[in-house]
């Protein structure tokens, strides 16, 4: 691991402290992060230095949105036009670069900072009103203990630590905090940012620790809601699904411009349908909506970073990140791809190996 | 004084082609003339080309279609150069068109004179491996799609009074009547693309060519192999068995010429592939010396013709002695001598001047190098306002050819041009 | 409008109506949706039939025409020509190929003759959801821009240059040859690189910069002379390659003299070490054996006294000198041996040689003097240079012809061309005949004063379909799709697009359709033929 630096021990105001000090001395034109909206809430914003910018809040615990699918917005047309500090979470960056390699957007200028990630919580507690002593609670995460009321995504990911940061916030001996960097740009920043702080690296104890924790958290989380199987199971649990397509719009892989299944392909469901109609003796309506999740998940399982913000969202809580979690994680196994892992990775499902699944084919 | 810029082109293979194509779109009225009654050269005796194993008809007809279209392009077939003057921008050229006594206009190459022909005759296309008739084209898919006739073998020509032809035909397109003919043409260039010939194995005795029928040349196994070919694409003895064993035999000549072809290391390797392709049982032995694989996808190719040099025998064939139905290949490996016994041998022979080369040379007044092949600087000839590319000038592959086509092409616009000028 | 189809049969002698029942065959035809007038021919492509054909356009006011007869291969642009002559657009015609793939090819007259009605009445089922297309021209740029002033630079340029057609010549390098800025009608641009391309065939904006400066050229075509270089040491990565008494092989042999000079007295042993670098580049470059060998002899005659070797491998001489060259070098006495490198290593005065033999084993050598001859690669730059573009590259970095043998000196973006050793190893013939052929090729494609003709059946992108996930451009091999940022869909340059209909296979949502060939023309031309 390349070299970093002690920040000390107050979160998340040393990290405050930090990222002002690497917007001093890193040259950037803006830098990218969770704020403070005007009505006292918490959103990802695009902030320069000017005045009237909003109080920043970096890594703050909650996910109002997926950073990946607004930097896709952002970066659609092209790379950003000055360098930008990008502050998010491991999934969130994993997500920007899987939709970055499906040519959605683009990694130039971008210089990022995430963390061996504790998790967030959901967004209904949030809007329930934040105990600002929560926030101080949550940062003690290191030593392996399981913090409460975390997402249930979040609880069971063992994918905590970023793949591609630039810089990495870190947990450092003896409940210290490190800035350490997974680049050599990264390398850089900290050395004008931080010359004279004492060095500190990644405690490689409290990793082993969260992952400890995390493997049991996975097994807990897989083996109650999303304790699916078969096509009969599947149907019961997405059939509560009110076809609010929620999910696909704060998922950070969906990005279809416009989904078949909001398109007017499904205005004459019903004449396509004439046949089960027959055959059946009764479809439902509205049509599709236990296809829509078949669906969505054969497009993006193998993407899936199980950030969790699909089930964030849904509104009859349907456990909609586990089920594609769980599909997720078999799916990538057979093709050995960690999404967002690597740019240059290609997509499995648009590579065509001549090998791949004999099996499949005999 | 007007420069003429029409272009005259010798030999209508895959350079010809290609010339012709580039100086139609560059506006020039070109003439295209072949000896043979059909288009295509060397090229379309193959089935598949190295290095990308891709179907050579499939490449190359739409070509040829494209050229039979081809306002711009006036293509005379069964016609030869008799003579040349004048100079760039100016010359003045005399051709022999011999009678094909088919009406190119009429025939719809329906193909039902073939069936009424009494005549049987030695396909030369099909390097002898077939029988055609004395009314025929070379094989399927040669283009113009019409036929003949060899006056050589036509009962006909020899007095007896066959017309079964005549009669099959629906369109009246045989013309009993047509007669050779003479034209004068005034062009401003002239590109000659006549190809390579090959070496006749017979000059080497010791490898047993025409005493034992196991004994192949390249050009006849590509016939073999070609679905369009005298077995339908089947690689077999000439009695009609499969082989089980094959030698592939490299540099064929390379050593009496002083000339490595450049080209047999990668058509052998494709033969592995056709081998491999139709006689999945068969065992292939690579008889080799130096492999030479010039171009920048050639490595590849080898890799996965022979994968882990599977069946490359590095040594030298001292001769090939008949046993029987079989054959013993006799080769020196580090020095010593050692024997593989098979039952059939495919020779690749070097690549030699075109046939006619001196005769060419002379009427075009162009100088010929002591290994017989033309002289060039470039692709221009020792005459100004004729260009050589392609085999003429040395063994070529169809790549180098095509590069040699477009550049001669150039060269002819050029030199039109110059004349233009005055100069 | 109401469709007024006419169906032509031809006979074709009795090619056709020999297997298939004409008489029955019209009949069976008449009464079809849209369809005016069934009439069968006896040879549609004669002469006569042609005017025949034409007139009966005219005359039946025919809004699409159906002729059955041999395959389009053969007879699709005469039947073309034939609607234009009869005042109808040549893409409301369909042909049906009831020859080859009827009558040739079903025994049975009976179903000869069904199956020929069935291809028919797919035919006109397609050719009634035909809308015409126009046929289109663009303007075009005459200029060309070259790009590297090298030996194939020059040669290009001094090709095309001319009263009517303006060349400019880039380089990296300030300082460009004489031979380059001497020329007529040739502006160079010394110190400058490529920024941006934008256009197409035609029409290009090429984007120039030099320090501090910018500048744009606007031109139709570009030719790509970035030539190639000899790879270095360090790129070979032999061990002990850093040793004073190992030297890469000059482009002039001449540059080798103070070597020889250092030499000791005596017979001093110089070895050339042939294919350094080929198995990290993964190719035969080709040309080396040959200069190795004309080196050799350099050397023989300059240095009489030197004992002269050579470790090799598979030597590669195609062609006419070569196989003499290498023979004089075996006469000259030059000790051959058969290895590839493996290492080297300065002991002493001389350098040790180790190599390993085809069988496996390891060889040593020693000389004082090692001269390696080393493989060819792309130019500096020429990577990034490519990534701008956008053309095609092999896995070597070296620019990919559009088509292996027939389009040398194309690439795959339609106008910007390549020549010399930018697409592979060349000498020099190779090298200035490609040039030749690359001026010649865009010579007559580009030609001053004419316009360019455009493909009428472009592909087209549904709006309302298209989920702007962009797999269409890249399948995309002219870079004929562009992603619109506003409607968030793509969208085909019909300048750029060929027809080729890659995009439609590779579009997830069925938002791209070949004109001529949409997914409903296809779908009721299947269900007619097997209804």
């Amino acid at each position: 691991m390349a070299r970093g630096a002690d920040i000390g021990t107050e979160m998340p105001k040393a990290l405050r402290e930090a990222v002002q000090r690497l917007m001093e001395t890193g040259g950037f034109e803006g830098t990218f992060t969770l704020a403070r909206t005007p009505g006292g809430g918490v959103d990802y914003f695009l902030s320069t230095k000017e005045e009237g910018a909003p109080e920043l809040l970096p890594l703050h615990p909650v996910m109002p949105n997926h950073a990946g699918r607004l930097l896709r917005e952002m970066t659609l047309g092209g790379a950003m036009r000055g360098k930008v500090l990008v502050i998010t979470r491991p999934c969130e960056l994993r997500g920007f670069v899987e939709i970055v390699k499906r040519l959605q957007g683009c990694l130039d200028n971008l210089v990022f900072l995430s963390v061996v990630c504790g998790g967030v919580f959901p967004l209904s507690m949030v809007s329930a009103g934040w105990d600002g002593k929560r926030t101080e609670e949550y940062w003690a995460y290191p030593d392996g203990r399981p913090v409460q009321g975390l997402r249930p995504a979040c609880q069971g990911c063992t994918e905590f630590i970023p793949y591609t940061a630039d810089l990495v916030v870190a947990p450092s001996a003896n409940g210290h905090w490190a800035l350490t960097a997974g680049s050599e740009e990264g390398g850089r920043l900290i050395e004008r940012a931080f010359p004279s702080a004492p060095a500190a690296e990644m405690d490689p104890k409290a990793l082993e620790a969260m992952a400890v924790a995390r493997k049991a958290g996975r097994e807990e989380v897989l083996s109650h809601e999303a304790d699916v199987k078969g096509l009969s199971d599947l149907v019961k649990v997405f059939g509560r699904c009110i076809g609010c397509h929620a999910c696909s719009k704060a998922c950070p892989i969906c990005y279809c411009t416009l989904c078949t299944f909001e398109s007017s392909r499904m205005e004459d469901r019903m004449e396509q349908s004439k046949g089960q109609l027959e055959v059946k003796g009764g479809i439902r309506a509205p049509a599709g909506t236990v296809l829509f999740h078949i669906g969505r998940m054969g497009h993006m399982a193998v993407s899936c970073v199980a950030c969790g913000c699909c089930q964030d969202v849904c509104p009859v809580g349907i456990p909609v990140s586990l089920l594609f979690k769980k599909v997720g994680e078999a799916v990538q196994a057979r093709f050995e791809y960690v999404p967002g892992r690597d740019v240059k990775e290609a997509l499995p499902i648009n590579t065509f190996q001549p090998m791949e699944f004999k099996e499949v084919g005999e | 004084m007007t420069r003429n810029g029409d272009i005259l082109i010798i030999g209508a293979g895959i350079g010809g082609i290609q010339a012709s194509h580039l100086l139609s779109k560059a506006g020039h009225q070109v003439h295209l003339v072949e000896k043979t009654a059909h288009i295509g050269g060397t090229s379309i005796k193959f089935e598949d080309v190295f290095p990308n194993l891709e179907c050579a008809t499939c490449m190359l007809s739409p070509l040829e279609q494209e050229l039979l279209q081809d306002p711009n392009v006036h293509l005379l077939t069964l016609t030869e150069v008799a003579g040349l003057e004048g100079g760039p921008g100016d010359f003045t050229v005399r051709l022999r068109q011999r009678a094909r006594y088919v009406n190119l206009e009429n025939c719809i190459g329906c193909g039902a004179c073939y069936d009424a022909c009494p005549v049987s005759a030695i396909n030369e296309f099909e390097e002898g491996l077939s029988q055609r008739k004395a009314i025929c084209i070379p094989c399927a898919g040669t283009l113009p799609n019409v036929p003949r006739i060899d006056k050589e073998v036509c009962i006909r020509f020899k007095g007896q009074e066959c017309v079964a032809c005549q009669q099959a035909c629906m369109f009246e397109a045989v013309e009993y009547g047509q007669e050779d003919r003479d034209i004068e043409l005034k062009v401003g260039a002239v590109l000659v693309a006549v190809g390579s010939g090959t070496m006749d194995v017979r000059e080497l005795p010791h490898l047993s060519y025409g005493v034992h029928p196991g004994v192949f040349t390249s050009l006849e196994l590509e016939r073999l192999n070609a679905s369009n070919g005298p077995t339908e694409g089947k690689i077999q003895l000439r009695d009609g068995r499969a082989p089980n064993r094959v030698a592939l035999v490299h540099c064929v000549g390379r050593r009496e010429r002083t000339l490595c072809s450049g080209v047999c290391c990668r058509y052998l390797l494709k033969f592995r592939h056709y081998l491999r392709h139709k006689l999945p049982c068969a065992e292939v032995l690579e008889f080799h010396g130096d492999l030479c694989l010039p171009n920048k996808g050639d490595q590849r190719f080898l890799g996965e013709m022979a994968p882990d040099g599977e069946g490359l025998v590095r040594a030298e064939v001292v001769r090939i002695e008949v046993e029987g139905d079989y054959l013993k290949v006799i080769h020196r490996r580090d020095g010593r001598e050692a024997i593989e016994t098979v039952d059939m041998v495919v020779l690749s022979p070097a690549l030699t001047p075109p046939k006619g080369a001196t005769e060419l040379a002379r009427t075009l007044g162009v100088a010929l190098a002591d290994d017989g092949f033309f002289v060039v600087n470039g692709v221009a000839s020792s005459r100004p306002g004729i260009l050589i590319l392609g085999g003429a000038s040395g063994p070529k592959d169809i790549r180098e050819t095509v590069v040699e086509a477009l550049a001669a092409a150039g060269g002819a616009c050029k030199a039109v041009m110059e004349g233009e000028d005055g100069k | 409008m109401n469709a007024r189809v006419g169906v032509y049969v031809c006979e074709c002698g009795n090619n056709i109506s020999d297997q298939v029942d004409i008489a029955a065959l019209v009949p069976m035809l008449e009464g079809a949706p849209g369809v005016v007038k069934v009439m069968s021919h006896r040879l549609l492509c004669s002469k006569e039939g042609q005017e025949f054909l034409a007139e009966e356009v005219r005359k039946e006011g025919l809004t699409h025409l159906v002729v059955a007869a041999c395959s389009p291969r053969q007879h699709l642009p005469t039947f073309m020509e034939v609607c234009k002559r009869g005042g109808l657009n040549p893409y409301l015609m369909q042909m049906a190929n009831i020859r080859e793939q009827c009558a040739w090819v079903t025994s049975d007259r009976h179903e000869a003759t069904e199956k020929a009605a069935r291809m028919i009445r797919a035919a006109i089922a397609r050719v009634v959801r035909q809308a015409p297309l126009p046929e289109r021209e663009v303007e075009a740029n005459p200029d060309v821009i070259i790009i590297g002033g090298g030996l194939s630079g020059t040669v290009t340029a001094s090709m095309l240059a001319g009263p009517e057609r303006r060349v400019h010549v880039v380089d990296r390098n300030p300082a460009l040859a004489v031979a380059l800025t001497s020329l007529k009608g040739v502006e160079t641009h010394g110190g400058c690189e490529v920024e941006a391309v934008r256009g197409f065939f035609g029409n290009f904006e090429v984007e120039l910069a030099s320090k501090g400066s910018r500048q744009e050229v606007r031109v139709g075509a570009m030719v790509v002379c970035t030539g190639s270089r000899a790879m270095t040491l360090q790129e070979m990565g032999y061990p002990g390659s850093e040793a004073p008494h190992v030297v890469v092989l000059p482009q002039d042999p001449e540059s080798l003299r103070p070597y020889l000079d250092a030499l000791p007295s005596g017979q001093p042993k110089v070895m050339f070490v042939h294919c350094a670098g080929r198995e990290r580049v993964g190719y035969c470059s080709g040309v080396c054996c040959l200069r190795s060998f004309k080196a050799m002899r350099w050397m023989a005659e300059t240095a009489p006294n030197a004992q002269l070797s050579c470790l090799h491998q598979d030597i590669c001489v195609p062609g006419r000198d070569g196989e003499r060259e290498y023979q004089g070098i075996l006469g000259i006495g030059a000790r051959m041996t058969w290895g590839r490198l493996t290492a080297l290593a300065q002991q002493g005065p001389q350098v040790t040689v180790s190599f390993r033999r085809e069988d496996g084993s390891i060889g040593q050598d020693a000389a004082d003097l090692v001269i390696l001859v080393p493989a060819t690669v792309p130019n500096h730059g020429a990577r990034a240079l490519i990534d701008i573009i956008g053309v095609e590259a092999g896995p070597a970095g070296f620019v990919e012809e559009a088509h292996p043998m027939l389009e040398p000196v194309s690439t795959s973006v339609k106008g910007i061309y390549v020549a010399g050793s930018a697409s592979g190893p060349r000498d020099g013939r190779a090298t200035s005949l490609l040039s030749l052929a690359a001026a010649a090729q865009i010579a007559a494609e580009l030609r001053p004063g004419k316009t360019l003709r455009l493909e009428a059946q472009t592909s087209q992108v549904c709006e309302a379909l298209c989920t702007g996930c962009r797999n269409c451009m890249t399948v995309c091999t002219y870079g004929a799709i562009e992603y619109d940022l506003v409607a968030q869909t793509c969208r085909v340059n019909e300048t750029i697009c060929r027809g080729c209909g890659n995009c439609v296979a590779a579009c997830p949502s069925e938002a791209i359709s070949v004109k001529g060939a949409t997914y409903q023309q296809i779908l009721q031309e299947i269900k007619e033929a097997v209804r």
